[in-house]
Order: structure tokens, then sequence, then C-alpha cells
């Protein structure tokens, strides 16, 4: 995939310190976190100023959605007044900026009056829950895979694992989905088709378990997250699959592998132990700029499974005209974005010793 | 070049991939002599037929397909699955190439010249493709696809357009403005690298003007990680466009596009399963092609490449 | 792997946290039901419980912004009106006790029921009644259907700020209430069960007039308990019901927007009961004891497509109209699009209403009279006629009668091209003139053919108004107003008759089917009326308080 471990420390041209003309004495590693702060801002603001310009520019109305069959023009020019719509575009989207600044996300258009940001924070949560458990599978079927493939470089079991791997990265997320939905869940009825939720009521599920909460909880949505987790997953698994494999190899090349080979440690342990450890680091990286993609795109994974993530909230406000949730979910996506990529380089200066923020 | 084209045929997977990719390029351009039936007849009394069931005496709907049989099935409206998967192949093809063409010369463009002139022109560069970046997933091509589809936005393409399908030009104009940014990345990072070589300095020395010192020395020493990433590239656009069609965005209806198929097939899954598997299938294995091409491509021209694009 | 670990950390806590066990505090006395769809166990207990299915969340229950089905059906349960649909379409009671209307039909006189509370207690009176129509046309109250009340006097004064009050809104004391109109208006009274009209209380409003439709209080049999956005809504049974306690103890409406999702629930035995989405509508049928479920009749939902008559090629050229109406094979889109579940449509006012034209001809398929009447309308073959846009939107089962009619077009020569256009891009270019051949789509308000005539024929209500064909035809005006002011029901009928004769002559529209109401009824549910104006599964009009269960 071409978005790859895009933002390492190495691709931020950092200033040495002091060079700034910083007066403010802070420890080095706070002003890195600082800095890439600042330097995300612009980003945001461009992100949100791309949405809105196409956004407006295009002559959809979102009055029409809401007034549908019954559609009157003196009803609809006061609902643009109060919507702002009919202000020139630099005013609208400087108010905009203004209410986000003060934490306001604004009102839907279409679900009458409701706020904002709480909606899409539970969109957002819901979106959260999937991708952790996506990540979960992923990390350990793909580290699995990829540790066992370089432990037998060019055997049947890497060729195999690999082409797997491969496939993986090709199949159609949602052709995937529907597979998995047709045999699993409307042939073998083992597993629930969609939705994150059991839809039979709770108090019912509590007396049919018996109280026994882990029975009760996997009713009620553990065997919900089965089908869409594995689903997510396949791709985030092919790739750490494969770069576990690559840098393991590369590490296991090295010299002080070698040593200690040489000095009659078993195989298994230089594998695990030291040659995992430092192939940890470009892994990581990657696990978390996936961790981030799938947190803000699991648009047709939700599709599929019906699941009530942010994905899915946000096509259909796209498709609704429902521009302040649009516009909010495309900022929440972005903060979100650039927090996990921080997050993941900081990560990386915990693990690797060699990186420095000064 | 010769030896490249050795080293590419000998690796496996590369050449799997690139049987795959002929043959899909193959089918794309001569889908109306392979396809058994015309894409878009509908044929009443057969519809959401099981595969292989063969045209009665009476039933055919152009004379001519007597005893025919629906290889892969028919959906709701009695269109033959083969013939639409086939003619399918074609959509995917394009747009894949041609937003990946898109793709290729603006990141190529932004990435020579952030790395190149660097500076103030390289932060606004990345500045820029950091904002692309942090599009999730399809959303850009979500929003830019949903704009375009506008009925009045639509007329201007139309009218742009002419004969071509409005819908392809909407789904080149999303995709190829949105997956530019990994390239631009790369390309600017092998810019950096080979601007501190002797030859350039050389190049320099002699009077070269910037434009010739980019178009002569760098952009062919681009070539190698260009291809990879173009052919990835491509895989990826053929995805995106099954995902957009699948959300109803993409290629209109009653075109074939495998994306479309999945979207329509959805709900008789149960009933018709054929509707939905083989469009599926079909797009799985022409990924599956482009992506272990570019792998074995990668393998052969540069295997430096590996770790840093995953 | 403290990586691992510390995810599957955080991944169990925020789970836990979202699901957690059912407090016993609450209703006592049954909960949730068990059994599974047709025929599956028997539970030992029956639920009180009645889950109900929606497409989607309620935009707000503020009855003067409702527009669409879904806050409808909630709403109802919610509020009441003074007076009410019946199952088979008459007005009946509800708040009023009693109603006249004089001999001019410009006075409308309710008599009240005593003893009504709201469910916060306070009594429910005519100055409720009188506030709750008023506020339909303040226009500093969010109200989008100003409009209903353009016949009442003084409404429209009010609404643009030149008078104080609504003169004719008369309230005679605490239980009487008079409406005075500017003209005749027989279908009055049926607009007056519309949602919009639902009373609400004044004291509790004039607080809080924005934020009333998150936390309604009504009069109804179903008080509002809790609403989970995108979720769910909760009502509780109001036991001071003045038609008496609802037999069932709660009402949630549940959010489902996938058709299949919906199907899976019910099932399952999670739902009440849903619509059968076409795409299951083999299974249904195939299976003896789901289609026993089956409920419902044809319903007063139109879909059609329509023909711009105020360009050409349509304009003025009835010939090319009716051509295209004849190369549709409609029975073919109704048996395998639809699997049986729409009915064809040769009507412009459907059955249920007062008369119905039963032995109209309608335009069933005939590829040749199609021919002809193409060559008749100047374009033999198909020759020298531009590509027709067809624009629908979105929802799978529209795209494919789309391509159904596109192909029977393009056997006679007619070339079409579909444009998919989502509804709020859809709606403005419809409105405006500016598409050529469309999908016509309607729900009827009231059952009353003047919704069906005057609102979707008449010269006066070009585009958004209703008439989105564009289709004029003085004759036809003439006789659609005639029969608004008549009061004889007989001569009524006729009159309408002989406006449908007309316009079915000059064909605006290339007819397609009814909607039927057909409903998947889970076997222990009693006293569920579909009524006949109803969408499924939002069956508005059902009356929910004489729903209980019981098993077969």
């Amino acid at each position: 995939m071409t978005d790859g471990a895009a933002s390492s420390p190495d691709s931020e041209p950092r200033p040495a310190a002091g060079s700034r003309g910083f007066r403010l004495r802070l420890p080095p590693l706070l002003r890195y976190i600082l800095m890439r702060i600042l330097a995300a801002v612009p980003v945001l603001v461009g992100v949100t100023f791309i949405c809105f310009a196409i956004l407006m520019a295009a002559p959809g109305d979102p009055v029409r959605i809401v007034m549908g069959q019954h559609y009157n023009a003196e009803i609809a020019d006061s609902l643009r007044a109060e919507w702002g719509l009919d202000q020139p575009f630099l005013v609208q989207y400087g108010r905009f900026l203004g209410r986000v600044a003060r934490g306001d996300l604004g009102k839907s258009y279409v679900k009458g009056g409701l706020d904002v940001g709480p909606y899409l924070a539970v969109r957002f949560l819901n979106t959260l829950l999937l991708t952790l458990a996506a990540m979960l599978i992923a990390i350990l079927v793909g580290m699995v895979a990829g540790i066992v493939s370089a432990a037998r470089p060019r055997s049947f079991a890497d060729y195999a694992l690999m082409l797997l791997a491969v496939a993986g990265i090709s199949i159609p997320v949602f052709w995937l989905g529907l597979m998995l939905q047709l045999v699993f869940a409307s042939y073998l009825d083992w597993l629930p088709v969609s939705d994150m939720k059991s839809a039979v009521s709770l108090r019912v599920l509590w007396d049919q378990t018996g109280g026994n909460y882990l029975a009760y909880w996997w009713q009620a949505t553990g065997r919900h997250y089965v089908l869409p987790a594995i689903t997510l997953a396949t791709v985030p698994m092919a790739i750490i699959a494969r770069l576990t494999r690559s840098s393991m190899l590369e590490v296991m090349n090295l010299d002080y592998i070698r040593t200690a080979r040489a000095k009659g440690l078993s195989y298994r342990r230089v594998v695990l132990v030291h040659g995992l450890r430092n192939a940890l680091i470009p892994i990581v990286t990657v696990i978390g700029n996936n961790f981030a993609i799938l947190l803000t795109g699991a648009v047709l994974t939700e599709t599929v499974f019906a699941w009530p993530g942010l994905g899915r909230a946000m096509v259909l406000a796209i498709n609704q005209y429902d521009y302040p949730i649009v516009l909010g979910g495309v900022m929440l996506m972005a903060v979100v974005f650039v927090a996990v990529n921080l997050l993941v380089d900081l990560t990386y200066g915990l693990i690797d010793p060699r990186v420095r923020y000064g | 070049m010769g030896e490249t084209l050795t080293a590419l045929l000998r690796n496996r997977s590369a050449a799997v991939g690139l049987v795959i990719v002929a043959l899909a390029v193959l089918i794309a351009l001569t889908c109306q002599w392979l396809a058994p039936f015309n894409p878009v007849a509908q044929h009443r009394s057969y519809t959401t037929a099981p595969p292989g069931t063969a045209i009665a005496a009476d039933g055919a709907v152009i004379a001519g397909e007597e005893g025919r049989r629906f290889v892969l099935g028919t959906d709701v409206n009695g269109r033959d699955i083969l013939s639409r998967v086939l003619y399918g192949a074609r959509v995917s093809l394009l747009v894949g190439l041609v937003a990946t063409a898109l793709n290729v010369i603006i990141g190529l463009l932004i990435g020579t010249l952030a790395g190149y002139f660097g500076r103030w022109l390289d932060v606004v560069l990345m500045r820029l493709t950091d904002t692309f970046f942090a599009f999730p997933g399809m959303l850009l091509a979500i929003i830019i696809l949903a704009t375009l589809n506008q009925p009045a936005v639509r007329e201007v393409l139309v009218s742009a357009a002419g004969r071509v399908d409005p819908g392809l030009w909407g789904l080149f104009i999303a995709l190829g403005l949105t997956g530019w940014t990994g390239i631009a990345r790369v390309i600017r990072g092998q810019v950096l690298a080979l601007k501190e070589q002797e030859f350039i300095e050389a190049a320099r020395a002699v009077g070269c003007g910037h434009v010739r010192i980019i178009l002569v020395h760098l952009v062919p020493n681009c070539l190698a990680p260009l291809i990879v990433l173009g052919t990835m590239q491509v895989a990826y656009n053929i995805l995106s466009e099954a995902g957009l069609s699948f959300l109803g965005l993409g290629i209109q209806p009653p075109d074939a596009s495998w994306g479309g198929m999945l979207s329509e097939g959805r709900p008789y899954m149960e009933t018709a399963w054929w509707w939905g598997v083989f469009p599926g299938l079909a797009l799985a294995v022409t990924v599956l092609g482009f992506n272990l091409f570019g792998d074995g491509l990668r393998d052969v021209l540069d295997p430096r490449l590996k770790v840093r694009t995953g | 792997m403290r990586f691992i670990l510390a995810t599957l950390i955080i991944f169990a806590v925020l789970c836990a946290g979202c699901v957690k066990p059912p407090d016993d505090t609450g209703t006592a006395g049954g909960s949730g039901g068990t059994t599974a769809g047709a025929g599956g166990d028997q539970p030992a207990e029956l639920p009180a419980e009645y889950r109900w299915p929606l497409h989607a969340d309620a935009p707000t229950l503020d009855p003067i912004q409702i527009t669409d089905t879904v806050s409808d059906t909630v709403a109802k349960r919610i509020f009441s009106t003074l007076v009410k649909f019946a199952t088979d379409g008459t007005v009946i009671n509800d708040l009023a006790e009693d109603w006249w209307i004089s001999e001019d039909g410009l006075e409308y006189h309710f008599k009240l029921r005593e003893g009504v509370t709201f469910h916060n207690g306070e009594p429910l009176t005519a100055h409720d009644v009188a506030y709750s129509y008023t506020r339909l046309v303040d226009s500093e109250q969010p109200t989008k259907r100003h409009s209903l009340m353009t016949y009442v006097n003084g409404a429209m004064e009010f609404y643009a700020g030149e008078v104080d009050q609504v003169r004719g809104i008369i309230v005679e004391d605490d239980h009487n209430i008079v409406l005075t109109l500017s003209g005749p208006y027989a279908p009055f009274i049926q607009v007056l069960c519309m949602a919009n009209f639902c009373v609400v209380p004044e004291s509790v409003v004039e607080d809080d007039p924005e934020g009333f439709g998150a936390h309604p209080i009504g009069s109804g049999p179903f008080m509002f308990d809790s609403w989970e956005r995108g979720e769910r809504i909760t009502l509780v049974a109001n036991p001071d019901y003045f038609k008496g306690a609802p037999k069932l103890e709660r009402v949630t409406f549940m959010v489902f927007e996938d058709e299949k999702t919906r199907f899976e629930n019910f099932k399952a035995g999670a739902l009440e009961h849903c619509d059968i989405p076409p795409s299951q509508i083999q299974e249904v049928r195939g299976d003896p004891a789901l289609n026993a479920l089956v409920q419902g009749e044809p319903a007063m939902d139109m879909y059609c497509y329509g023909f711009n008559c105020e360009q050409p090629p349509f304009k003025d050229n009835t010939a090319l109209r009716r051509a295209l109406n004849y190369a549709v094979d409609k029975q073919n889109i109704i048996d395998n699009i639809w699997g049986g579940l729409v009915s064809l449509q040769q009507t412009f006012v459907p059955e249920g209403m007062f008369y119905f034209w039963d032995d109209s001809p309608g335009y069933p398929y005939d590829p040749e009279k199609a021919a002809q009447l193409l060559e008749q309308a100047g374009y033999p073959g198909g020759e020298g006629l531009e590509e027709l846009v067809l624009n629908i939107d979105t929802p799978l089962t529209n795209k494919l009668v789309a391509q159904a009619v596109q192909e029977d077009l393009r056997q006679i020569g007619v070339t079409v091209r579909i444009e998919v256009t989502d509804w709020g891009s859809f709606l403005p270019k419809v409105y405006a003139g500016e598409s050529l051949f469309f999908q016509n789509t309607w729900l009827g308000d009231y059952p009353d053919p003047d919704t069906w005539l005057y609102q979707l024929l008449h010269s006066d209500n070009f585009g958004e108004l209703g008439n989105i064909t564009r289709w004029g035809n003085s004759q036809f005006d003439r006789l659609v107003g005639m029969a608004q002011v008549e009061q004889d029901q007989a001569r009524r009928a006729e009159l309408y008759l002989n406006a449908e004769k007309l316009a079915y002559d000059e064909a605006p529209w290339l007819m397609l089917f009814w909607k039927n109401s057909a409903t998947l009824v889970q076997p222990y549910v009693r006293g569920l009326e579909i009524a006949r104006m109803d969408r499924t599964p939002q069956l508005n009009n059902a009356p929910l308080e004489q729903v209980w269960f019981e098993e077969p």
C-alpha cells in the first residue's frame, strides 16, 4: 500500500535546540510534542478548509432533504438563514472555525437539532472498539505469521504464508465481509449477521445466561465483533506479516545475531528474544499507522455489517448534505489521525534508544 | 533491461502476477467478443437463474441464443453474470490505469519540486501532502464524488466529457486527486538523496538549468520506485473504484462494474449468491495479480524499498 | 508484548463499560420475549414490550416540525388529536367527544372530552388545542407545516405577522372549540387527523419551545421515556389514558436502517413486526410458517414515473406519453423485482377512498400498440427521439425497476439514460422543472381523493406544491375545484371520476404500481390492525393501545 511509514521523526525537519529563539527551557521531549501539535494545526485547518470548500461549492441543498415532500419556499428560506447558508463562503468558514475553537461542533441539519459533538463521540467510540478488536487480531496473527516465515525462509510455510499475505491486501474488504456473513451468519447461523449489539432485550439475555457476566457480554455484544473484526483485520494483518518477516530477516543477518548463534544460544531464543526486539521498531510504526487508518476509515466494513460507527455516519451525512456532521466528523478524524501518529512516534522513541528529540 | 526481465520472470510471484495482469488487460480489450451475452440484455423468464442454466428453445430474447448457458447465472433482471463480469474488467482497469496515471503525474510533480528546491517550497508542499494524507481512507474521494454526482455539476461534466460516461470522469477525478500522497513522499525522498550526488553537482557546474536537471537527470533515476509504486497504486485504485461503486457513488446502472454488482447482489446473497460472489472473486484475483507483479518488480528493481513502504 | 497487553486491557475496559447488566429497578412483571418468530419455542412469560422497527431515526418529536413518517408514527402514540383515522380510513373521535360541521361548511365545532390529562397530570383543555394550532402558524416557533392551516380564517395573516391571533380559532370554554374556514374545504376534517395537529401542553411548551421535541409530553396512550439517538426511542404505557390504559407495558422504537437487518431480527424474535424486503420475498413465500404471518393490503403509497409536460418531447404529445405507458411490462416488475409485494397502478386515486374507478383499462403491456402510438407521435421506431434522462434516487430496488423500464423502452427504440441522484439533489431538480423524466412517489396524507388529484395534478400546484409533472388541463382543474367545495359525497365521486378519466387519456405519468403494506407480524401479536394509508414498517395509524400479546 502506498501509505507507508509516513511520519517517522526523521521526515520532520527538526531545528537545533534553541535555534528558534525559545525563551522557555522545556525538556526536549515536551518541545517535540509541542512542535508536532503546532505543525498539526495547519493540517487541521487545511483539512476542514478543503472539505468545506468542496461541500459549499456544490449546489446540493440540505434544506431540501429536511423538508422532503412538503417543501415550502418561505420555511426553506428561514432555515437557510438560521443555518447561515446564505452567507458568503469565507464568512461561513470563519464562523465555523470560531465555533470549533469554542468546542461547539454545531447541530445536525437533518437530525432535528442533535448536537454533533456527543453524537460523533458515541459513533467514534463504536468504531474505536471495533478497531481495537481488529488490531488485536491483526497484530497477533500477523506477527506470528511473520515470525514463522522469517524463521524458515524459503520453506513451504514461508511461501504459503506470504502468498496469503498478498491475498490479504488484495481481497476487497467488503466482499470478504459479505462472504463471511453468508457462510457464518446466514448459512451456519453461528454468528449474528450485523449490528453491534443484540436486539434482544438486555434483561432477557441476563436471565438467559443466568447472571454469568461473560456469557451475557458475549451474547449481548461480544459475538457481534467476530466477523467485522476479522474482516477489518485482514489488510493490516497482511501488512504486519510481511513487514515482520522482512524486518526480522534483515535483523537476523546482522552481526550480533550471528555472534549469539555462534555462542551457542538456541535458534528459538535468538529469534524471539534478540531478533524480534530489534525488528519491532518499524513494525510498531506500521501498526500505529494502520491503527490510525483503520480508525478513520472503516467505512466499507461498517456498511456491510451495519456497524454504528463513525465511517457509516459520515457516508450517511455526506449523502444527506448534513454539513455539520460531515465537517465535525472530518475534523474529528483528522485530530485522531494526527494524535495517533504522534503517539506512535513517541513510542518509537521509547523503543529505539537511538532516537533523540533534541 | 534484458537482465531485469529475466530476473523478473524467474521470480515466481512476479511471473504469476504478470500473467494475471496480462489476462485482465486482454479481457478488458476483447470483452465484446468474449462475452456470450449482451451485458445489459434482460432475459425476463430467467431471472436469478443459478449458474449453468440453459436457455430453452422458446425463451430466447435475441435470436440465436437458444441452448446457450448462463455459465455464472443471472441477476434479478435476467442479465448474464459472466458477461457483466467480463465487461466489468474494462471499467476497473480503465479507472485503475487512468487514476494511477494522474496520481503519478501529480506525485512526481510535487515530490520533485519539494525535494529539489527545498526550503519553504518543501515545507509548503509537504504540509499540503500531509493535509491530503490526513483525510481518512476514501473519505475525500467520497466527498468529491458525492459532489460531482449532483445533477447540476454532472451536467457540466456531461457537456465537457462528451461521449465518455460522466460516472467514469467522476471516478478519474476523485481517485486521481486523492491518491498521490504516497508517491509524492517517496519521490521527494529519492530526489533528496540524489540531489547531493556528484553527477548533479557536475551538471550544475556545467551550467544546466533547473528544468534540465530535473527532467534529464533526476526523473529517470526515480523510475524504479515509480514503477513499483505505480503498479501497487493501480491495485489500490481498482479496489477503491469497487468500494465507491459499492457505496453507490461510482458507476451507475445499468453499466456493469464489479463494485456495483456486489452492491446490487448484496440483499440477494442468500437466494442468488452467484450475483455477489463472482464479481468479488474477479476483483480479488485482478488486484492480487497487480500486487504480485508489483512485489516482483520491487524485488528485482530495488530491494531497498521493501522496508520503507511496508 | 506489553503493547498487546495494553491494548487488551483498554479493550476489555471499554467493552465492559458499554454493556451493563440490566438493573433490577424499573417495571416489575414481564421481561422481553425470547420467542423465535415462526413457530419457535414458547416462552415461559409473554413479553409486554412491543419492539417496533424504524428504518431511520426520527428527526424530531415536536408536532409542528414533523414532515416524515418516522416522527409521525412515534408522535401519534405520544400525543392525541381532536379526531383521528380508523384503520379503514374513516374519521373517528379522539380528543373530541363530538363534532359537527355547519351547513355552509365554514364552521367546525368540537366538544372535547372531560377529564383528559397530559402525562404530567395537567388537564387538557380547549386552550391547549387552540395553542397547539396557533403554534402551527406561529412564525416565531420552528413550524414547518403552516400551509396546512391555509383555510382557517386569519391563519396566514397571523403567520405573516399582520395580526395578533388567529381569528378562525375560537375557544368557547374549557371544552368547546370552533374552527372557522374562509371557504368550504371538504377534506379539512381529515387534515385535522395529521400528526401536525397533535395537542401539546401550553405551559410546558412555553417554557422551552426548542427543546420540547426532545422531551415531548402529550396525552396519548404512551408516555415518552427515553431517546438514544440513532438507536431507540422508548415509551411506557400511560395508565391514565382516557380510553383506558393500554395492555402493553412499553413500546420501544428501534432504528434499523438496513431492511435485511430488520428481517433477520424479526426472524430471531427480536422484533414484533417488520416489512418484507423485496429481496427476501422468495424466502417468505417459500416458508409456510413465515408466509402465514403476512398481513396488510394495498396501501396509498404510489410509485410511478412522471413526464415533464412542460418540456419537449413530452409537451403536448399525448401519443408519446401513452406509447411509453404501453411499452413497459409492469407485471414483470411486480413479479420479478417486487415479488408480488406491490399491485398494478391503473388509476390516479387508489382503492380505499369513498369511490374507486375499478373498471379502468389501465395501460397493459402492449409493445405493438406502443410502436403504433410512437409512430403517431412522430417518432417511428424511436427515430428522431433524443435520449431521455431518467432521474431516480438511490435505493436499490428503484435502480432495478429503472433498469427494467429502460430495457422495455429500448425494445421499441427509445433510449433512456438512468441518472441516480440522492434525495437531496433530486428534489430541487425536479421541483424546478429541470428534470425530463423522473421518479414520482406520493404517500397520501389523508384518505381523500383530493390529495391525489388536487395536489398532484392541478395546475395551481406546479413544482414543490405537488404537481411535479407540470401537467395542466383547465377542464380537469374545474372539476377538481368543484369537487373540493361539494358537500354531497355522490356528486363528488362523479366529479372526481370524470377528472380521473380525463387525466388517464392524457397520460401525464408512466403508471407503475401501488406499494402494499405487507407486513410480517409475530403470531402472538393480537389486535394489530394495519390501516390502508400506512406505510410499513411505520404503521402510523395502527391503534397500539388495543394491542396485546397472547400465544396462538
